[in-house]
């Protein structure tokens, strides 16, 4: 079986618990990150399969994150699949994306909180079912 | 025109800028009252382009659509003393070299102008202008009149800037507050979906009914609060920004699965009659979508049983929408407020937030269109009937 790692980067503790408790009881190995700073020295260290991140953080938000992994430097993390997780709604997010930087949010998936397991384990798994089959 | 008379115009102005007035309802005013006290053919305030290179007409009255937009008007010689901050006679503006729309001034009817600076902390940030059909000479007394009345409408401006400063402030105030008040509810949320999801063992019965209300508290908890701090954001033009190109048929199509399967749980018929090739609106798709929802949700939650239907139709400028329902109906001395903050109908008991209503009209007043209901519905004597009119594109 492929390696099953997710990274996921969220300011809050206890959703970081939360997102854990449901990927580990599935057997994915999960590693956290509290903050966008953090997430990009773990994406280097641990090279993830699959990335859940949320969009309204300190010091680095997720806005901030995906654009930076947008530039040429990161180009051999782009193919790990991005999932959205946020108490913002999609529509509103793409649009402050798109106004603040002139391009698309071109997401793999996107996920409302609160979070809900069958949701979220079921994204997780199209996503890497995907990337398996690229 | 006496002293006394403009004594009492700049007072009765001064009073507007010190009221809860919108700036620009003053700026309107004085302008108006410019050209009336001028006795005048038309007036206009012209303001700076951020980069003091051109003027442009930001409100006026008494000219025609075609001259206020043949386009931005080049600092010239006539502007050129208005901006040192001295007033500026043009008594033949078909004739005089100063001018530089002399051809389209004379098509206009326009033959002397004066033009007084607007004056903020002694920077000069565009001109009061008044133009008349007739050949005038303005005495001193009549330009200082003036003058002190573009003042005013610099002040106005000024407020106008800071009102709009503060709207900024406040919508992003509105913005944290949603965040840090959703963020430990989506969390509770989240844990309890975790537990009744059995990632955290098994759960006896008493347990998942008591975490299910629990669960359902919450979703109504987090729904109010989006759709409080939804209120601000409509109030306050932010849709604007949200503005598109939309098809409210494709809005209405990517609602029928949701809304066929909420109808079917309770056993009505749902249907939706769409033209094909309906007209296109200007407006926010997200804002659009809500207020469909919020519309076909309530016909469905309030029906037992029947029917519930969703219309388009088109006239020559309006795309009309209607939801009709078979349903207990709204009593008659509850229907002027079912628009209102907070109302819940008598006969429905207390479920929703009682807001969805009141910002489906916010919505779609901010679109420039209208909301209505009728209940019964006058086709089929029962029921309800919503419906609202967008503007065609």
């Amino acid at each position: 079986m492929t390696e099953r790692k997710v990274l996921v980067v969220d300011d809050d503790p206890d959703i970081l618990d939360v997102i854990s408790l449901i990927l580990e009881s599935q057997g994915y190995e999960v590693i956290v990150a509290r903050d966008g700073v953090e997430c990009l020295n773990k994406l280097r260290e641990a090279k993830p399969t699959l990335m859940i991140l949320d969009l309204l953080m300190p010091k680095m938000d997720g806005f901030a994150v995906y654009k930076e992994l947008q530039s040429p430097e990161w180009s051999e993390y782009r193919d790990i699949p991005i999932l959205i997780l946020s108490s913002v709604r999609e529509e509103a997010s793409r649009r402050r994306y798109e106004l603040e930087t002139g391009r698309q949010l071109d997401v793999d998936e996107y996920l409302e909180k609160p979070i809900s397991p069958e949701a979220l384990l079921g994204c997780v798994a199209k996503l890497l079912e995907r990337k398996e089959r690229v | 025109m006496e002293e006394g008379q403009r004594y009492q115009l700049l007072y009765s102005i001064a009073q507007k800028l010190n009221s809860n007035l919108a700036p620009h309802e003053v700026l309107r005013t004085i302008v108006e009252t410019t050209c009336d006290a001028a006795n005048a053919k038309g007036c206009s305030l012209m303001l700076f382009t951020p980069d003091r290179q051109q003027l442009v007409h930001t409100l006026a009255c008494g000219l025609s659509d075609w001259y206020v937009r043949k386009g931005p008007v080049r600092v010239d010689a006539a502007l050129a003393q208005a901006l040192e901050g001295k007033p500026v006679m043009i008594l033949d503006a078909s004739a005089d070299l100063r001018v530089q729309y002399r051809e389209q001034a004379k098509k206009e009817g326009i033959v002397s102008m004066l033009s007084v600076p607007l004056v903020r902390r002694g920077e000069v940030i565009g001109i009061l202008r008044i133009y008349t059909s007739e050949a005038r000479r303005f005495s001193d007394e009549e330009i200082d009149f003036f003058s002190a009345l573009a003042n005013l409408g610099a002040i106005a401006l000024e407020r106008a800037e800071l009102l709009e400063e503060e709207k900024k402030q406040f919508l992003r105030f509105v913005s944290i507050a949603a965040h840090d008040l959703k963020a430990p509810l989506s969390a509770i949320q989240s844990f309890l979906s975790v537990m009744l999801g059995g990632f955290a063992g098994e759960l006896n019965e008493k347990q998942r009914h008591m975490m299910e209300r629990a669960s359902q508290r919450i979703t109504e908890l987090l729904n109010l609060i989006s759709n409080l701090l939804d209120i601000p954001r409509i109030e306050m033009g932010q849709l604007v920004q949200e503005m598109t190109e939309v098809s409210l048929a494709q809005i209405i199509d990517s609602f029928v699965e949701e809304g066929s399967s909420l109808a079917n749980q309770k056993g009505i018929k749902f249907s939706v009659y769409v033209p094909q090739n309906l007209s296109t609106v200007y407006g926010s798709p997200a804002r659009l979508q809500q207020v469909i929802t919020n519309l076909v949700n309530n016909a469905i939650n309030y029906t037992t049983e029947g029917e519930v239907c969703v219309r388009a139709m088109e006239t020559d400028n309006e795309i009309l929408v209607e939801v009709t329902d078979t349903g207990c109906g709204i009593l008659p001395e509850d229907l002027p407020k079912v628009f209102q903050d907070f109302f819940r109908g008598s006969n429905v008991g207390s479920k929703g937030t009682g807001l969805g209503l009141s910002i489906s009209r916010r919505i779609i007043e901010a679109h420039g269109g209208k909301i209505w209901v009728e209940s019964p519905c006058a086709e089929t004597g029962k029921g309800s009937r919503f419906c609202f009119t967008l503007p065609k594109r």
